[in-house]
């Protein structure tokens, strides 16, 4: 039934979402930073995609709490300790670093089993966690999945106060559980990266090699009452059974998706470089085998965690001896490592709805013959789709778009990148104005500019050449020129000159520059060599022809006549 | 042990460099000749002894007497050629190039060519010890078919009070404009000359 329903109303919600979103959602705030945890720390780090700077470590955490997974709403971040059995909070405005996290930081949400993956939905309102070991001992002893509204307020309660009793642990926090928790959520698998659009949420379950979803708006287990642990509780999922949108992996460890793919990290053999990143187009879903999808990126070791912001992907390869956090592009056009990693990394988190970070370093307009040249550089790039050249003929009139199709962006994060359009449409004579328009993935633009150029008059010295233009010392060449209409043409040493070509003997390697009167310049350069023993063969062969002949050679008819003749001869033996 | 190594090698390089200095005194090379012959008092004459092949070379001509050698340039029998450009250097501290008894101060005309009337693309320069030498036909006329007669000549006179030994005479990039118009290097094959 799911699946149905999915495959039926997937394209009509995705058409209508974005710009109901827009209007609907709180904006979530710019969040620069990439964020990562160090397992065995245990930690968490962060890298500023805006800057290039890293704090690494930002947060210290209590030993044992092997901290797993990672969210970011763009004020906080949220991590699972399922080490500790709960999910740590801490403000992403915190300037001392690194600093240990404090208690309260680490308690958010205690009592839990032992929770992996966490994310936040992209309006920032609800927080999902994966906890896949559910409560032994409970009525909660099965995997599951929970949420918590983010935007409830907490309620004080007592220091042993935590949310689901966890027999073997004593619970230690001192803070309540937000209003609004609903655990569990969805009970099934063996979960560990999660991830949630607008309208579905993912998991990767690792038990059953396989990427499930589930609609967010439809899938609710009836209310969990915390303050009654044996209240009612969801039962079998039944109805709330989740979709396998891919399936025949191994063990994928996370999930990440955009508009239209996903994009899922699978734990191999556990053998070196044997893990890897696959995509999947949406479209394609909801049941998919991986197998026909060439992997994003290979090579891969450990669990490969997963962020994704824009259009950049974010991975880190858990390698044994240095754990690496790579940057690169979703059309997989490149790559660069942003990090060393302390220790093994469980799960990134990235700031998904950032605004637009583009610093456009500079942005000119050159006038060339008849067209116009717009380049630009960034300084960085994040969250950019790329960008538009819209041109008008007033600094305030109205533009148009020049380039036909958006110019994708180059960049990766804080690595900015440079590009140049030739527009050719542009009439002479005239001066065009330009501005530079960015697109972010979300589809805000910014302006930047105008900049322009004036397009000289065209030119009225249509050709100038010299022929030949190598000559033997003591030889002649023509130079010629075409024009349109008969303009007052100078040429250098010649002064006034017209009839569309004058004979010239120069005595050394000399320019000629031709002149219209309104300032159009063409150059022709005209070599001069000595005649040489090396050139007497050709001489000999040329000598006797003339042109048109298969032999002619104009560098050995010196005297311009058209004919290599015995004088042409005579006077190239001269020079030796 | 890789210093070891290192340094127990010099046997080994006495040896390569024995090797070189006899091989550099063989000479070897098919566009140079020299010989051994100690040094003595003033030298006579001049003894030249022609390579072997049948490529382009430089062989005496029979005008040659004890102190002025000419030398006649061949090429093989059939090859069809509109010119040549001759490269040559000799040892200018016992010999001279001296008129080889043509019109052109250095080259004297052999038969193979048809330089035709008129001017004549026939011209020699001297630089230091070497010998540029340059004889062409006119224009893409026949080529000319060698036989076994001289391309041209040119001679070296030995210097009076020269010291006996030998005279090095070599040739490079020497070039001829072949049937189809097209410059090609050719080798010349120099034999050993000694003033004796």
């Amino acid at each position: 039934m799911n699946r149905i329903f999915h495959l039926s109303a997937r394209p009509l919600v995705q058409g209508l979402l974005p710009a109901l979103l827009l209007a609907a959602l709180p904006a979530r705030a710019a969040d620069p930073y990439l964020y990562w945890t160090n397992q065995f720390g245990p930690s968490i780090s962060r890298f500023n995609l805006i800057n290039g700077t890293s704090d690494d470590p930002w947060l210290t955490l209590t030993a044992a709490a092997m901290p797993t997974g990672i969210a970011t709403d763009g004020t906080n971040v949220y991590w699972t300790e399922p080490g500790l059995h709960r999910i740590g909070r801490a403000a992403i405005a915190s300037a001392l670093t690194p600093r240990p996290a404090t208690s309260d930081e680490e308690n958010w949400i205690s009592g839990l089993a032992a929770p992996h993956g966490v994310t936040v939905d992209p309006a920032g309102t609800t927080l999902y966690w994966s906890d896949p070991d559910g409560v032994p001992n409970t009525i909660l002893s099965v995997a599951y999945i929970g949420k918590v509204d983010l935007t409830g307020t907490y309620v004080a309660k007592s220091a042993n106060d935590a949310w689901w009793a966890y027999p073997t642990v004593t619970p230690v926090d001192n803070i309540s559980a937000p209003p609004g928790m609903v655990a569990p959520f969805i009970l099934y698998g063996g979960f560990e990266g999660l991830t949630v659009d607008n309208t579905y949420i993912y998991w990767a379950d690792t038990t059953a090699g396989a990427i499930k979803q589930a609609t967010l708006g439809t899938v609710v287990a009836p209310l969990f009452d915390i303050d009654d642990p044996s209240g009612p509780i969801i039962t079998d999922g039944g109805s709330n059974d989740a979709a396998v949108v891919v399936t025949g992996l191994n063990a994928p460890s996370d999930v990440r998706v955009n508009a239209t793919n996903l994009y899922y990290a699978d734990y191999n053999s556990g053998a070196t470089g044997t893990s890897y990143v696959g995509m999947v187009a949406l479209p394609t879903l909801p049941i998919v085998t991986p197998a026909a999808d060439a992997p994003l990126v290979t090579g891969l070791t450990g669990d490969p965690a997963l962020a994704l912001k824009g259009a950049n992907l974010f991975w880190a390869d858990n390698l044994t001896d240095s754990v690496k956090i790579f940057e690169g592009t979703l059309a997989g056009t490149s790559s660069r490592s942003l990090a060393t990693a302390e220790s093994f990394v469980g799960a990134m988190a990235v700031g998904a709805d950032a605004p637009l970070v583009v610093s456009v370093a500079s942005f000119t307009a050159q006038a060339k013959a008849s067209q116009v040249v717009v380049s630009w550089t960034t300084g960085s790039e994040v969250n950019t789709a790329g960008f538009n050249v819209l041109r008008s003929t007033t600094a305030n009139g109205s533009y148009a778009k020049v380039n036909p199709a958006l110019i994708p962006a180059q960049g990766l994060g804080v690595a900015g990148a440079s590009y140049s359009l030739t527009d050719a449409g542009v009439a002479a004579g005239q001066t065009w104005f330009y501005e530079l328009q960015d697109i972010d993935n979300t589809g805000v633009s910014t302006l930047h500019g105008p900049v322009s150029a004036t397009v000289g008059a065209a030119s009225l010295i249509l050709s100038f050449q010299a022929t030949p233009p190598d000559v033997f010392l003591g030889g002649s060449t023509l130079l010629a020129w075409n024009t349109s209409g008969s303009p007052a043409l100078t040429l250098t040493g010649a002064g006034a000159v017209s009839g569309g070509s004058l004979k010239v003997t120069p005595l050394g390697t000399t320019g000629y520059t031709l002149a219209d009167a309104q300032g159009d310049q063409s150059l022709a350069t005209v070599t001069v060599k000595p005649f040489g023993f090396q050139d007497i063969a050709g001489l000999s062969l040329a000598w006797g022809s003339s042109i048109g002949d298969a032999n002619y050679n104009p560098c050995y008819d010196l005297d311009c006549d058209g004919t290599v003749g015995d004088l042409d001869v005579k006077a190239c033996l001269a020079g030796l | 042990m890789h210093l070891l190594a290192k340094y127990s090698r010099p046997a080994g390089a006495a040896a390569l460099v024995a090797a070189l200095a006899s091989l550099l005194a063989c000479g070897g090379s098919s566009s140079s000749g020299t010989a051994q012959t100690p040094a003595s008092t003033p030298a006579t004459s001049l003894q030249y002894t022609a390579p072997a092949g049948t490529g382009y070379q430089l062989v005496q001509d029979a005008s040659s007497t004890a102190t002025h050698l000419v030398l006649d340039l061949v090429g093989p029998a059939g090859a069809q050629i509109r010119g040549v450009l001759l490269n040559v250097a000799a040892d200018t501290a016992k010999t001279a190039w001296s008129h080889a008894g043509g019109t052109d101060p250095f080259i004297k005309e052999g038969q193979a060519l048809d330089l035709g009337t008129g001017p004549r693309l026939e011209k020699s320069q001297q630089t230091g010890a070497n010998l540029q030498a340059a004889l062409f036909q006119k224009g893409a006329g026949a080529a000319a078919t060698l036989g076994t007669g001289p391309i041209l000549s040119v001679a070296l006179d030995l210097k009076a009070g020269a010291a006996a030994g030998a005279v090095s005479l070599s040739s490079s990039a020497s070039q001829i404009l072949d049937a189809a118009g097209n410059t090609q290097t050719i080798t010349v094959a120099v034999g050993s000359l000694i003033a004796k």
